[in-house]
């Protein structure tokens, strides 16, 4: 993805991005495709489907979202992935730390919050 | 085990406390033994340390204890998290690694590695580090997914909704084709003269030779210890996605071993060119293919059903 130093900025993505997947969630369920195209509509969030697929992984192992098979109005069934109890309040709290830290960030970065 | 180095400096721990802090490492060092991976120790002394960390906040009763022991959560739980993470860092530096770019993998192989590295539809690699030895092996999982012929989500777990009796049914495949070659082997034997070709030329002529005996035991070897290997996974009822393994890789071995003695007889007979050879070959690469991807299949056929049977009902674990 990213030319030259790849290791920290990849590992800062992979964060990041898990925060992107658990917000996406929060507001409705989603199945896998549906989440790559959504963070694709975002240039500094688009993920592969190599990327997505051990994400969303990790997320179920880890029990922060759940999955089921759900019919497709077009096709096959679709397996769709929502927040568990537990990925809510996860996502609670890693919402509210991207807040402080982004608002140290472009503090420290010496920017004012310019987007609105 | 023997990790209290320096850690012992810090607070006054009592006896009770010391004695549920060891009981629980006793409890999460019997599961990742069950997990079968190694270099716990290191893991085992830093979490001791933490733990001994956070109690010297506190008057470090047998309660404080268990308290901050809960906030690691149950040792089982610990302990496949660490599996899982020792399993994806790919640790034991020295036996795993890369020599001039090649991956190597020296490590006691166990069936859920090889499992692993042949069925990871998660990893878009088609290529991947051999489970055993140098270079590197097909991950039929990468090709299935690019093929487009499973989703990399169709199943939670690999094979782990297949029903027990289908992931029985699969060591049926590499044993008929064992039964085949010895069958074969038993029937031709007496017809092979003492030195037979083992090696052909691309337009399929034999350019080496060896004695009869030698050739048929490197081959029956080739084929019997793969599948007893297989069997050994099926009868210590290892994990479905293990077994379904198993099945799959002695599979391709012992195809492999038929398609050779095919060629010999096959040459020995006056036939020209490679193509039982090659036909082998095809087969040692679809027939486990077809048969992971089948099972892949009935798994997500199996959460389907399991989902979308009656009312709506939400996900279970």
């Amino acid at each position: 993805m990213a030319a030259g130093s790849e290791a920290i900025p990849s590992q800062f993505r992979k964060g990041v991005v898990e925060l992107a997947i658990l917000a996406l969630l929060h507001n409705e369920e989603a199945y896998g495709g549906e989440i790559i195209d959504r963070l694709g509509e975002y240039p500094g969030l688009a993920i592969s489907a190599g990327t997505a697929y051990p994400l969303l992984s990790r997320l179920k192992r880890s029990g922060l979202i759940t999955s089921v098979w759900r019919e497709s109005p077009v096709g096959p069934p679709r397996k769709y992935y929502q927040l568990s109890a537990e990925g809510e309040g996860a996502f609670g709290g890693m919402a509210k730390a991207w807040n402080n830290m982004k608002d140290a960030m472009d503090s420290l970065l010496g920017r004012e919050t310019t987007h609105e | 085990m023997s990790d209290g180095q320096g850690s012992e400096t810090g607070g006054a721990l009592t006896p009770d406390a010391a004695a549920v802090i060891d009981g629980y490492f006793a409890r999460f060092q019997v599961e990742a033994l069950a997990a079968g991976t190694h270099g716990w120790d290191d893991a085992v002394a830093d979490l001791k340390d933490h733990v001994r960390d956070r109690l010297d906040e506190t008057a470090a009763t047998p309660e404080d204890a268990i308290r901050v022991l809960s906030e690691l959560g149950a040792p089982e739980a610990l302990a496949a998290a660490y599996a899982q993470g020792l399993l994806a860092e790919e640790g034991s530096p020295g036996l795993t690694g890369r020599f001039l770019g090649v991956p190597y993998d020296i490590r006691t192989p166990s069936s859920q590695r090889f499992a692993s590295r042949w069925w990871n539809p998660l990893d878009r690699r088609i290529l991947v580090p051999k489970a055993l030895g140098v270079g590197w092996t097909v991950n039929f999982g990468a090709l299935a997914v690019h093929t487009h012929v499973v989703r990399p989500d169709d199943e939670d777990v690999p094979f782990a909704a297949v029903p027990p009796r289908i992931v029985a049914a699969t060591l049926a495949l590499p044993l008929v084709a064992l039964i085949a070659f010895a069958v074969l082997a038993a029937t031709s034997w007496s017809r092979l003269p003492a030195r037979v070709p083992t090696h052909w030329g691309i337009s399929g002529e034999a350019n080496g030779y060896g004695s009869r005996g030698s050739t048929l035991l490197f081959l029956s070897v080739m084929t019997a210890v793969p599948v007893a290997l297989a069997v050994l996974v099926h009868l210590r009822r290892r994990p479905p996605f293990n077994r379904v393994g198993a099945s799959a890789l002695s599979l391709s071995l012992t195809t492999l071993a038929l398609a050779v003695l095919v060629q010999t007889l096959f040459t020995l007979g006056g036939g020209a060119g490679l193509w039982p050879m090659w036909l082998g070959l095809v087969c040692s690469v679809v027939l486990p293919f077809v048969l992971l991807v089948g099972g892949s299949r009935i798994g997500r056929d199996a959460e389907q059903r399991r989902d979308l049977s009656g009312a709506p009902t939400k996900g279970r674990k």
